[in-house]
């Protein structure tokens, strides 16, 4: 049936054949890492505890868990357990991805494009970060494409693997430092809403398409049944085989009876033909567009002024979307603006002024976290290398206002907020991926070392460590 | 134990913006009786007693507990057996240092680079000290007392560095001009190659015509190498002056390895001071470089701006260079970098492998403590080298300052 064909079922395609691409987890047998500083990050720290993994996911956390037959158990001798530390908004292995493309599209997919054999990704490991939300800079266009998690185990000649490929859709508003009139950047925000708005006219244009197709059948297969068929195949066989083994008399006379039956004015008359309804065109970045106005697909706005933040959350109110913002460097006065649009959002606190009064961009984290936006820190457009430093910056903004245990969460937990993947990552909870560090100190401590890494309940090589105490 | 008075330094006299500044300083500290001038005029001050569960920092002061003393605006002493008295105003904090000092900025300096004399020995970057720039009133805030003022690299001469010292928020005690100091630029080859078309080699060349002239050992007229410039009576005097032995201090901004080993020959040759500024080609070759043109090492400076952004080979620098025996010291680098990134530049170089006593005393100015206007002291929750440490009081001008929270109680307020 032609009706089935129609281009809503697309997505269940496209999410069919991502899955597939995507890595799945290598481990399977269980291991307990025992005797732990355990610093679960959603709930309170276990100052001796353990946590059994098992096919690549967390099983249990407690003071005690239950050992299975057969599990590998460590004895971490009171070292500090963590979940793996998230860089929500990264450009490793993007070097190639952001060129001069104006408009962009919104279902180009980072994932396609990224160089898993960056040398960034092994930085990044060597610093306790397991995973990265790799997230387009402002080169790649407004709609700068669907961004992607990658986690930092190595696998083959690559220095990561993909773990998904579903993040959010990136939507550039506007870029750091950017001097744009006020009026240019929301005009940034007006093509947004424009491009939305045409993606639900195509929904629209979609259902009607239906209504009518469906009306059309009906008339058609009157039509048919009373004579002219002008679409056989809508007719059933045993009905037209009837019908064609009549003599043109005999079949005329069907017709005409046909017709009465039907209650038609002019029995003589063939009815009128319908019109079959045009079937609409839509892309595939209308229908990625509808699945983020329906909240089932996360949008990831790069927002910077005032004027830009204020489009974001506008967007999120007027299309109900699921979203996330990125940079918010002149944030000082949009605190209430992210936290009334429930928008998590991405900092990189390189203490840097950032601001057009030249405020030390270190002060925005705890400045959010303070009006009750949930706070990330992340590298974002500071070279992709900065991610050795990840847990520094935290750090850094602690020092500048950041409660200390929100400046953990902003690599953590609330990092995986704002990815779209709190559900996956980001805390030490039965059900996550297995993705853990095990360190010698506090996590923000300027001397503390990674001793291990665990990703997707895989002990990974380290690589050379680069810090000293 | 070590005891206060204070050391003139001529500051004082030197700073046009003193008196303007104070008026605003005495707005800013909470000083004893505040609310009322007069009657804290007649009465016998309190004396500040600062305790730390360490001090760090304090020359002749063992790295542990101890106590800081400040009395009628002067540093009084320091020691681990000092006890408060009664009246005195007390304060607590994890850890006490001296004032930070910031070793190069260029906050509001005439940045040379559009002026039409590129070899300006006698340009004075005390002249260019705003004292309004925010960054200025913050940095008191952050700890950084002390900052050094260079004048941009743009010109192969760009003047006379200068320091500044901060009180309170807002306020400067003074600024004074290096006395047998000059800043150079090696760098300005490669950023202003139209005014230099014979790149690194013409600009030394010109160098070295310049000091031949000031010197008179050529007795010509400096004619600027091959870049037919000019240079005042004054520059020249300003050059003969720094070349007189001993040797002054030249500040030596250098990043590419060309760049430090011509410059480091130059002030090997004139017996000059060496102070490297902004070097980004690895310890090695700063060392190898050192090791070629200087009597020792030791004799070596060298000023760096870290950035969490640098390669690791320029993270590196701090960490092996005092390893080798130079002393390192660090600065912003920039006219608006916030104070709290002189902090992050410390644990920079720390977390890549620098010595934490060799970064405090490369973060710290222990002869601040002396200063005549503003004798200050850091009080900090935990090691000023950790980030996530907080500072938690400043006295600077011997008076507490009051500090504005790091997170404003109105969060939420948006302005427009």
């Amino acid at each position: 049936m032609r009706f089935r064909a129609l281009p809503i079922l697309l997505p269940v395609a496209l999410l069919a054949s991502a899955v597939a691409a995507e890595e799945p987890a290598a481990s399977t047998g269980a291991t307990v890492l025992e005797n732990a500083r355990v610093l679960t990050v959603s709930g309170a720290v276990i100052e001796k505890g353990a946590v059994l993994l098992r096919g690549g996911r967390i099983v249990a956390v407690g003071e005690t868990v239950e050992v299975p037959e057969g599990a590998r158990r460590i004895d971490l001798a009171g070292r500090v357990l963590c979940p793996g530390f998230i860089d929500a908004a990264s450009r490793i292995g993007l070097a190639g991805v952001d060129r001069d493309r104006p408009a962009g599209s919104p279902e180009a997919s980072v994932a396609d494009a990224v160089d898993l054999r960056d040398e960034a990704f092994r930085t990044a490991l060597g610093a306790g970060v397991t995973s990265v939300l790799l997230s387009p800079g402002t080169g790649a266009g407004t709609f700068a494409g669907r961004t992607c998690l990658v986690k930092t185990r190595p696998s083959g000649g690559d220095f990561a693997v993909l773990a998904s490929r579903d993040g959010p859709v990136k939507i550039v508003l506007g870029q750091a430092g950017s001097r744009a009139p006020s009026l240019q950047r929301a005009g940034a925000t007006a093509a947004v809403r424009e491009r939305f708005r045409r993606a639900l006219e195509a929904a629209d244009a979609v259902e009607k398409y239906g209504k009518d197709l469906t009306e059309f059948l009906e008339k058609a297969a009157t039509y048919a049944a009373a004579g002219d068929a002008p679409e056989e195949g809508l007719l059933p066989a045993a009905v037209l085989q009837r019908l064609r083994r009549l003599d043109p008399e005999a079949r005329e006379a069907a017709r005409r009876e046909l017709r009465r039956r039907l209650g038609l004015k002019d029995p003589a008359k063939p009815p009128e033909v319908p019109k079959r309804p045009r079937e609409p065109r839509t892309s595939d970045a209308d229908l990625l567009l509808q699945a983020c106005a329906r909240g089932e697909v996360e949008v990831r706005f790069e927002a910077h002024s005032i004027e830009e933040l204020r489009g974001a959350a506008a967007l999120v109110a007027e299309f109900r979307l699921r979203a996330s913002v990125e940079g918010a460097s002149e944030a000082w006065d949009a605190a209430e603006t992210l936290r009334a649009g429930s928008l998590p959002t991405v900092v990189w606190p390189v203490a840097k002024p950032t601001g057009t009064d030249g405020e030390d961009g270190a002060l925005l984290p705890g400045l959010l976290r303070a009006a009750g936006v949930p706070v990330a820190v992340g590298t974002g457009d500071v070279a992709p290398s900065t991610v050795r430093h990840l847990p520094l910056l935290a750090a850094h903004a602690a020092g500048r206002g950041l409660d200390r245990d929100a400046a953990l969460r902003a690599i953590t937990l609330d990092a995986a907020r704002a990815a779209g993947f709190q559900g996956r990552i980001g805390s030490i909870e039965p059900g996550k991926d297995a993705d853990l560090l095990i360190l010698d100190g506090d996590p923000l401590d300027l001397g503390t070392r990674v001793i291990g890494v665990w990703i997707d309940g895989v002990d990974v090589p380290m690589p050379p460590q680069e810090g000293a105490r | 134990m070590i005891r206060g008075g204070a050391i003139p330094t001529g500051l004082a006299a030197a700073c046009a913006l003193a008196v303007v500044c104070a008026a605003a300083a005495a707005l800013d500290v909470a000083l004893p009786g505040a609310a009322n001038p007069a009657a804290a005029e007649d009465a016998e001050p309190a004396r500040i007693v600062v305790r730390a569960k360490r001090l760090v920092g304090w020359s002749g002061v063992p790295d542990g507990p101890g106590s800081v003393v400040f009395h009628r605006k002067r540093f009084a002493e320091a020691g681990a057996q000092v006890t408060p008295l009664e009246g005195d105003r007390v304060l607590d904090a994890a850890v006490v240092t001296p004032g930070l000092m910031d070793a190069w900025t260029r906050e509001d300096t005439i940045d040379s680079g559009e002026d039409p004399q590129p070899f300006g020995a006698s340009l004075l970057t005390e002249f260019g000290v705003d004292p309004y720039n925010r960054v200025v009133g913050e940095a008191g805030e952050g700890g950084v007392l002390l900052r050094r003022v260079l004048p941009g690299s743009s010109n192969p001469i760009g003047g006379i560095p200068s320091s500044i010292h901060l009180t309170a928020p807002g306020a400067l005690a003074g600024a004074a001009s290096e006395e047998r100091a000059v800043a150079f630029s090696f760098t300005a080859a490669a950023t202003r190659r139209e005014r230099y078309p014979g790149s690194l080699a013409g600009l030394v060349r010109a160098l070295e015509s310049a000091f031949d002239t000031a010197s008179a050992r050529k007795g010509e007229p400096f004619a600027g190498g091959d870049l037919a410039l000019r240079m005042t009576d004054a520059d020249l005097e300003t050059l003969r002056k720094l070349a007189e032995p001993p040797g002054g201090r030249a500040y030596l901004h250098a990043e590419t390895e060309a760049e430090v080993r011509a410059a480091l020959r130059l002030a090997g040759e004139r017996k000059l001071k060496a102070v490297l500024v902004g070097p980004r080609c690895g310890a090695e070759v700063i060392l190898a470089a050192a090791r070629a043109s200087l009597p020792s090492v030791k004799d070596l400076e060298v000023i760096m701006a870290l950035s969490a952004e640098d390669p690791l080979v320029v993270l590196r620098t701090p960490g092996l260079l005092a390893a080798a025996g130079a002393r390192v010291r660090f600065g912003t680098g920039t006219h608006d970098a916030p104070p709290a990134a002189l902090r992050l530049i410390a644990a920079l170089a720390v977390r890549h492998g620098m010595d934490r006593s060799a970064a405090h005393a490369a973060l710290l100015s222990p002869e601040i403590v002396r200063h005549e206007l503003a004798a200050g002291a850091v009080l900090f929750d935990g090691d000023p080298l950790e980030p996530a440490t907080r500072v938690v009081g400043v006295i600077s001008g011997g008076v507490e300052v009051r500090l504005r929270p790091l997170v404003p109680a109105d969060a939420r307020k948006e302005k427009r």
